[in-house]
């Protein structure tokens, strides 16, 4: 390396990664100790979502597709709680399932702390909610569920058969879902394919932020009824359900990560465009 | 029979069929094709199931031959690999996946190794945006200043103080990017029917791996 | 109060040192991804194995015949392993893909196409409308790049056209790379509030 190379604008391109990191560490930790509480603005499929889970009924069946992972458990799984918190409160029936291999774990993890409303709203296991379990075979697994869920599942995840757990008496196939939502990090289309754009199903999605992007335009265009956007989703989801949890929390993470992201693509542009106009 | 029948040709008929019974139950309302093509959906999962485990075939190959191999440290790490690999097996098999042996060791030990495998990418990520997304055209200049005011928004902190930042956000992301992401969904869309319809003609073998002799 | 829970400190060991591999590789992130791979690929075998005990091995002694051949081929998949069978494998992955693209496919041109096509056609009463479908028409010149004009005039704006896709489709992948950094900041802070709350007890 030469003392060309050495300027103010070459060291501003070559920052330590390590430095890098360790302020991304601690833009998270400090929000998380010192929590800032801000106003949190609710987005337009945040509100299609919410409006669309109050049409439901009493007796209604949502479905519920647990398909996330513990890499998205920090807001997928404050989601599912917010939605199933609004679903509960409008008496609908609940029939939980997973085309995603961590699913039944992440659904033992997550019924743990949804015990406590399920109790009070007189939920029973059996008669008002059913965890189905894990199914393989992605899209043709949902083409499947679609068309009779029997042909995929004979047991529930402990190995009650269908046909002695009361709810699943009156749920064969899509005609008697009133809508699905899939909590995935995964493919959303093949849900919106397999059961809104064959059966006419109200769809919902929860999916990552960077999944957004191709998922948008089949909002736009009413495939996809309601779209959660991540964390920051989950989080309108908190706030409009009236339970700011988790997901509330995270929103203070992202101010200061984000600018710590944010100053470093500053600071690396001006260290190249400044070295650029200094040989020019 | 000749061999180039039974080994390429058959699986591709195979494969012609089935995928036309089940674009035809889409079109067609014929109990008998509905009721095959339930079956064979039935079929594809429990394969699927199967081909799940063709993964950790290759994890215990290949560690196997680390152990035999023993060199340097890299044999204890296979050692160790196989005993958990075994041992999930072992409580997951034998006391069934909703036991409360299976949750205990899927919450210590794969929670948070998943839960922070993927999410570690972020610092992987931060890094290729600070040493390689530089302003050297008006097409970087564009990628860059719409990222730049993407993740500001994205700070509730800014975005509280300066609504004008919101605003913004939601219009590129409502506007711009659902008109941009539609149009490379149609262009994607065009090619996934084209590749689909060449793999359940046979133009497209490659699912099927090599011929025999390549 | 820190925790006194083994099992939290256990799950905190993996999360600092999968953490500790974007700094640089050591023993105890070697020794985390070795677990990693075990784990996952051991879970994988036993959600398996209920699909199959479920559909595949109870169908059968219910008296279900028929399900010997979804059985017989999903075994058929690892003769991959043998140098001599491995053609055998290709009847299974020929039903797979079949039942997989047929499935897929089939729905495709409603969903891709035409409801997007349709959705697309907006009233031209305001700058937004105007511009959204302008810049879908504009991003799909770009991706006509097989079609050269019989006329050369008209070559150069379809060019200028396709330019123009090009620049929109930057913005729209420059904030899907911001939106990129968002996802996995809240999926990381799911690490750290666990480090932070439950084996630290601090908040």
């Amino acid at each position: 390396m030469t003392s060309e190379d050495n300027t103010i604008w070459d060291k501003l391109q070559r920052i330590p990664r390590e430095v890098l990191y360790l302020l991304v560490i601690i833009s998270m930790i400090i929000p998380l100790l010192n929590p800032l509480g801000l106003p949190i603005p609710i987005s337009p499929q945040t509100r299609t979502l919410y409006d669309s889970l109050d049409t439901l009924q009493e007796g209604d069946v949502f479905v519920e597709f647990i398909d996330y992972s513990a890499g998205s458990m920090s807001f997928h799984e404050p989601g599912f709680i917010a939605i199933t918190y609004k679903a509960v409160q409008k008496g609908a029936r609940l029939v939980l399932l997973s085309t995603q291999v961590e699913g039944p774990m992440m659904y033992e993890i997550v019924i743990n702390k949804m015990k406590p409303f399920l109790d009070n709203a007189g939920y029973v296991y059996g008669d008002d909610y059913v965890y189905l379990g894990y199914t393989a075979g992605a899209e043709t697994a949902l083409a499947a569920i679609a068309s009779n869920i029997r042909s995929v599942y004979t047991t529930d995840q402990y190995g009650t058969p269908l046909d002695d757990i009361t709810l699943m008496q009156s749920v064969n196939n899509h005609a008697d879902f009133t809508m699905l939502i899939s909590y995935t990090m995964g493919s959303p289309e093949s849900f919106v394919r397999q059961f809104n754009t064959q059966y006419g199903v109200t769809t919902h999605i929860h999916c990552g932020e960077m999944m957004t992007p191709t998922i948008l335009p089949f909002w736009a265009s009413g495939q996809i009824t309601g779209l959660l956007n991540g964390g920051v989703g989950a989080a309108e989801m908190e706030v409009l359900v009236g339970r700011p949890g988790d997901a509330v929390k995270l929103t203070d993470v992202y101010s200061f990560s984000n600018l710590i992201v944010f100053a470093f693509l500053i600071i690396g542009n001006i260290g190249f465009i400044m070295k650029k106009r200094m040989s020019e | 029979m000749s061999t180039k029948i039974v080994r390429r040709t058959i699986p591709l008929i195979i494969t012609f069929l089935v995928g036309m019974l089940m674009i035809g139950e889409w079109f067609l309302n014929i109990a008998s094709i509905d009721m095959i093509a339930e079956s064979l959906r039935q079929w594809g999962v429990l394969v699927s199931a199967f081909a799940m485990g063709l993964g950790s075939v290759n994890i215990v190959i290949r560690n196997t031959r680390r152990i035999q191999k023993r060199e340097g440290t890299d044999w204890l790490y296979a050692i160790w690999l196989l005993v958990v690999f075994f041992v999930f097996i072992g409580i997951g098999v034998g006391m069934g996946s909703a036991s409360s042996q299976y949750q205990y060791i899927y919450n210590t030990i794969l929670q948070p190794l998943s839960g922070t495998m993927y999410p570690a990418t972020l610092f992987f990520l931060c890094s290729a945006i600070y040493r390689t997304f530089r302003i050297r055209s008006s097409q970087a200049l564009l990628f860059v200043a719409t990222g730049a005011v993407i993740l500001v928004a994205n700070a509730p902190v800014v975005a509280a103080t300066f609504p004008i930042l919101q605003t913004t956000k939601a219009w590129i992301m409502d506007v711009e990017l659902t008109a941009a992401y539609r149009a490379i969904l149609i262009g994607i869309g065009l090619g996934t029917i084209m590749l689909g319809f060449r793999v359940l003609f046979g133009l497209e073998q490659t699912h099927l791996g090599r011929e025999e002799g390549e | 109060m820190i925790s006194t829970d083994p099992s939290i400190w256990i799950m905190a060991f993996f999360t600092i040192a999968i953490t500790t591999l974007a700094f640089r590789d050591n023993p105890a992130a070697k020794f985390a991804e070795h677990t990693f791979l075990a784990a996952q690929a051991g879970n994988y075998v036993v959600m398996a194995w209920r699909n199959i005990n479920q559909i595949g091995i109870s169908g059968l002694t219910k008296g279900s015949i028929i399900m010997l051949i979804p059985l017989l081929f999903g075994v058929a998949l690892y003769t991959r392993y043998s140098k001599r069978y491995i053609w055998v494998s290709r009847y299974p992955t020929a039903l797979m893909v079949g039942i997989g693209t047929g499935v897929t496919v089939r729905g495709f041109v409603e969903f891709q196409f035409t409801q997007q096509i349709v959705d697309t056609f907006k009233p031209m009463n305001s700058f937004n409308n105007i511009f959204f479908v302008v810049t879908v028409i504009v991003c799909l010149v770009y991706f006509v790049y097989s079609l050269t004009p019989q006329n050369p005039a008209l070559a150069k704006p379809l060019g200028y056209i396709s330019t123009a896709g090009r620049y929109l489709m930057m913005m729209a992948f420059g904030a899907s790379m911001a939106n990129t950094v968002i996802t996995r900041v809240g999926q990381y802070a799911g690490r750290i509030m666990f480090l932070l709350y439950n084996w630290l007890g601090l908040g």
